[in-house]
């Protein structure tokens, strides 16, 4: 009887952000774990598949006794990165430093350069065959729902080929602590006696074992490892438990399969989703995150070489993590902490860049941002910088306040919107969202929704021209439309100025709405904002207008009549937010909307300034004001998670 | 759209204003770029850098609207400057090339006119003799050079200055010859009449006479003593002169008498 081929392959994994104390113990439990595994069954080999990140993280001491279980050839490493790079979401160039640091660091630190990768959450793309083999990876292993249907019951390895590269691909049972088989042995011979092929050659049934590094309490994941470890030390007389490495030795491949890029959503799952981008692409936030990522990485991607750059890239190696990227019930960018988190890292490193070119005095750049065919208007300056969408209303969509590293515009609509173009004016979640009401509408009815819209300005493109004087940059946008009141159209002309001044944290704004027909008409005009304070989750944030303050805005609503202004205070970020307006008007504030529908946490604050407008003949009308953010003395410590 | 497909960066450094165009320039995008950069004047730039190193495509209409845009910031007495290094814009511009400011990159505008005519002297040679120095080897080779040379002039100017100063003691010990060869010529004529009256006679004989009978007796110790040391040989003159003055002073008594007999003379 030949005997077969098993491999253990043990994947820690951290989808959501933890403090850096916290991962430093967990992945200490866990290295000491698989240590005592190693002691215990000195006959079996483990499979190891680590983020490089995650070995610095690892007691000295620990690292040492790894290394010694190294040496007696009972483990090997493999790894997805230094972290879990979105290889389907990111710059070929990056994905391959990414691998590479990866790579360097597990010398570093054990000696050992893997040989094996496993691209997280199975994301296989074929165009990086050649950077796979250019950083010295001889072989894959992804989830088995990754092969073709009709394929995958076959125990053993395939060899890909995409370009003229070729790599061999373990396809790997995904089991977690919740769907690992109670009955391995039988488990086991299960998937050997399904396997259709020829009996003659040696099988391999290839077991990824994830294990999650924050976990419930009251589940133990490591108890379901240690019986299997005993199940195949039990079995070592009808199998050998081997490593990955040691495979390619024993049996010729499968033959040949050509795998498409692919996703497998959970980590569990067995199906894939062919057409993933579209579906992430139907939301605005990982949309705008990838592109912002993307931008930073072309901008990096020109001095990559120089020393300076290096530790840059290391940070967006972190903005890179697929986790961020994909939604689920505890990360992701549907949770609006891993977003800031994301943003803040991107900031960071774009708030280096610009310190770096030294460029004084604001800066415009009209560029395809969101890389879908539109432009858009970034106006920048040393503290702040503002993307204008003037294709969709000429919302703002994102407002970054580097001295905080926060985008303070990161709202998310949960509403999937089809095709996906990344923003679609009125439905995502961005700000200066400008709204032609009725004149009776009031706060309830605009969170309810039933008031009627009286324009087709939310959604309208708009004529763009950019200024650059040495004080400052702004972007005039322009459209020329109509109201509709008691059914008929009136004739409305719409400019909206945005701008910065110097290098001062402020995005000054001018409406200026323009009746050119000869007939007076009035409607109630509003501009709708949802901010994302990272203290709205934790009640730390506070709405003070002249002697009066509001609280608990995460379900509270506010009304404020007649005010010029007023400031949102976020303790937790360390920030505060003015409006300061030359007219007066009604302020309503309420938790970000959408999100309530979709019975969601709190993710934003919804806040609309709203004023009567009395158009009379060839009447005009303006409101000018200004929105001005200022460093305060901060209490959070979330950026300290990883 | 293809009036779109340019990417625009408009920024200050500072005294001039930098834009930035990437992407394909077609002629659909010339009335928005010319509209910009006419603002950017109107606004009262005086020197505008645009950088085309990022442009990938580039239509016919696109040099003769720069060619516009270069006359009319010349006419407003401030300057366009054009930053590109890639083939499709260095061939659009190859006919103009001598009628507009023509930059590598943004970083060799920074340097004064002397450096950046060298900069450009340095892209030249490179380009016709394909050899290429990055900056910090440029620089080392520089300062390498630059300390032989100045060691070179540092030891030229020390062995200048020994000379001057041996030429100068030269310059006095020979003043101090003539003026006593003079003296002495001068203190002979006025010996002569007495000497040849015989009241006196040369003490220069005497003093010659033990120098020789000295230098006898030494040559004889030397020969007798081949290892001797010069310092032994020179203390050993000094005590043979020494001893062998009063003998020769006894053997030409009139010495003494002569210098007596000078004092004594009117």
């Amino acid at each position: 009887m030949r005997r077969h081929a098993l491999a253990l392959l043990i994947q820690p994994y951290k989808n959501t952000l933890v403090p850096q104390d916290k991962l430093r113990e967990a992945i200490n439990i866990c290295a000491r774990k698989l240590v005592d595994i190693a002691c215990a069954y000195p006959n079996i080999r483990l499979n190891l598949i680590f983020p490089a990140y995650m070995l610095s993280h690892i007691d000295t001491l620990l690292l040492t006794e790894l290394r010694e279980v190294q040496k007696r050839g009972c483990l090997e490493w493999l790894t997805p990165g230094y972290t879990e790079p979105f290889l389907s979401f990111s710059p070929l160039w990056l994905s391959g430093a990414n691998i590479r640091a990866g790579l360097d660091t597990f010398e570093e630190l054990l000696s050992v350069r893997p040989v094996g990768y496993t691209p997280p959450f199975s994301n296989w793309e074929p165009s990086c065959l050649d950077t796979f083999r250019a950083c010295g990876l001889q072989y894959a292993v992804v989830s088995r729902a990754v092969i073709p249907h009709e394929a995958q019951n076959y125990c053993g390895y395939w060899i890909t080929e995409h370009m003229g590269t070729h790599m061999a691909v373990f396809p790997a049972h995904m089991v977690h602590h919740y769907t690992a088989p109670a009955n391995i042995s039988d488990w086991i011979e299960g998937n050997i006696a399904k396997d259709p092929g020829d009996d003659a050659l040696t099988k391999l049934v290839a077991i990824n074992y994830l294990v999650p590094l924050v976990h419930d309490e009251e589940v133990d994941p490591y108890r379901w490892l240690q019986s299997l470890a005993q199940v195949m030390d039990n079995l070592l007389v009808r199998y050998q438990v081997i490593r990955l490495q040691e495979f390619q030795s024993l049996s010729y491949p499968l033959g040949l399969q050509y795998l498409p890029p692919q996703l497998v959503f959970k980590r569990d799952d067995e199906t894939t989703i062919p057409y993933f981008s579209n579906y992430l692409h139907t939301f605005e936030q990982v949309g705008i995150m990838q592109r912002k990522m993307m931008e930073i990485a072309d901008r990096l991607e020109q001095s990559k070489d120089a020393k300076d750059t290096a530790s840059l890239i290391r940070q967006l190696f972190f903005a890179q993590d697929i986790n961020r990227y994909l939604p689920a019930k505890t990360s992701g960018f549907t949770h609006l902490r891993d977003r800031l988190w994301t943003y803040a890292k991107m900031i960071d490193i774009e708030t280096a860049l610009h310190e770096k070119e030294r460029i004084k005095g604001g800066r415009i750049r009209i560029a395809d941002l969101l890389r879908n065919g539109t432009k858009s208007i970034v106006l920048t300056n040393a503290t702040i910088k503002a993307c204008i969408d003037h294709k969709n209303g000429g919302q703002v969509f994102e407002l970054d306040f580097r001295d905080r590293s926060i985008n303070l515009f990161a709202g998310y609509a949960p509403q999937t919107h089809s095709p996906p173009r990344i923003i679609v004016a009125g439905k995502s979640c961005a700000a200066f969202v400008d709204h032609f009401l009725d004149e009776k509408c009031r706060r309830a009815d605009f969170m309810g929704r039933l008031y009627t819209h009286r324009d087709e300005f939310t959604r309208a493109e708009f004529n763009y021209t950019v200024k650059k004087s040495a004080a400052g940059a702004k972007a005039v946008l322009g459209r020329q439309c109509a109201v509709s009141i008691d059914g008929k159209n009136y004739p409305l002309a719409v400019e909206k100025v945005f701008g910065i001044e110097g290098e001062t944290p402020a995005l000054s704004f001018v409406y200026q709405l323009a009746n050119h027909s000869l007939t007076a008409y009035r409607f109630k005009f509003a501009v709708e904002f949802t901010f994302t304070l990272p203290g709205a989750l934790t009640n730390e944030v506070k709405v003070v207008c002249g002697d009066r303050s509001y609280g608990d805005l995460q379900t509270a609503s506010v009304d404020m009549a007649e005010v010029l202004k007023w400031t949102l205070y976020d303790d937790a970020l360390g920030a505060s937010i003015q409006f300061v307006l030359q007219k007066p008007v009604e302020v309503w504030i309420f938790p970000a909307r959408r999100l309530e529908e979709a019975g969601q946490r709190h993710q934003g604050i919804t806040c609309v300034l709203s004023t009567p407008v009395s158009m009379g003949e060839n009447a005009r009308w303006s409101l000018i004001g200004k929105i001005i953010c200022r460093k305060l003395k901060t209490k959070g410590t979330g950026f300290d998670e990883i | 759209m293809r009036s779109e497909a340019l990417d625009i960066t408009i920024e200050s450094r500072g005294s001039s204003v930098l834009l930035v165009l990437a992407g394909p320039f077609h002629n659909e995008q010339i009335p928005n770029i010319r509209e910009k950069i006419t603002g950017l004047i109107d606004d009262g730039a005086k020197e505008i850098v645009v950088d085309l190193e990022g442009v990938t495509e580039m239509n016919d209409g696109v040099v003769p609207m720069f060619l516009g845009l270069y006359n009319l910031m010349k006419g407003k007495r401030g300057d366009l400057k054009l930053i590109f290094r890639n083939a499709v814009v260095s061939t659009a511009f190859a006919p103009y090339r001598n009628i507009f400011s023509i930059h590598p990159d943004a970083r060799s505008l920074a340097f004064n006119s002397i450096m950046h005519r060298i900069r450009r002297r340095g892209l030249l040679m490179s380009r016709k003799t394909g050899v290429r120095l990055s900056p910090p080897v440029a620089m080392f080779i520089f300062l390498v050079l630059l300390g032989w040379f100045l060691t070179l002039g540092f030891i030229i100017s020390m062995q200048n200055a020994r000379i001057r100063g041996q030429e100068q003691e030269i310059n006095e010990l020979s003043g101090w010859k003539e003026q006593a060869v003079a003296e002495i010529q001068h203190l002979k004529d006025r010996l002569r009449p007495i000497e040849q009256l015989g009241l006196i006679r040369d003490s220069t004989v005497a003093a010659v006479i033990t120098n020789i009978n000295a230098g006898r007796q030494v040559k004889e110790v030397v020969k007798s003593r081949p290892n001797i040391e010069p310092a032994t040989i020179t203390s050993l003159e000094h005590e043979l002169q020494q001893e062998l003055k009063p003998r020769d002073a006894a053997a030409a008594p009139g010495a003494e008498d002569s210098a007596h007999g000078l004092e004594s003379m009117p």
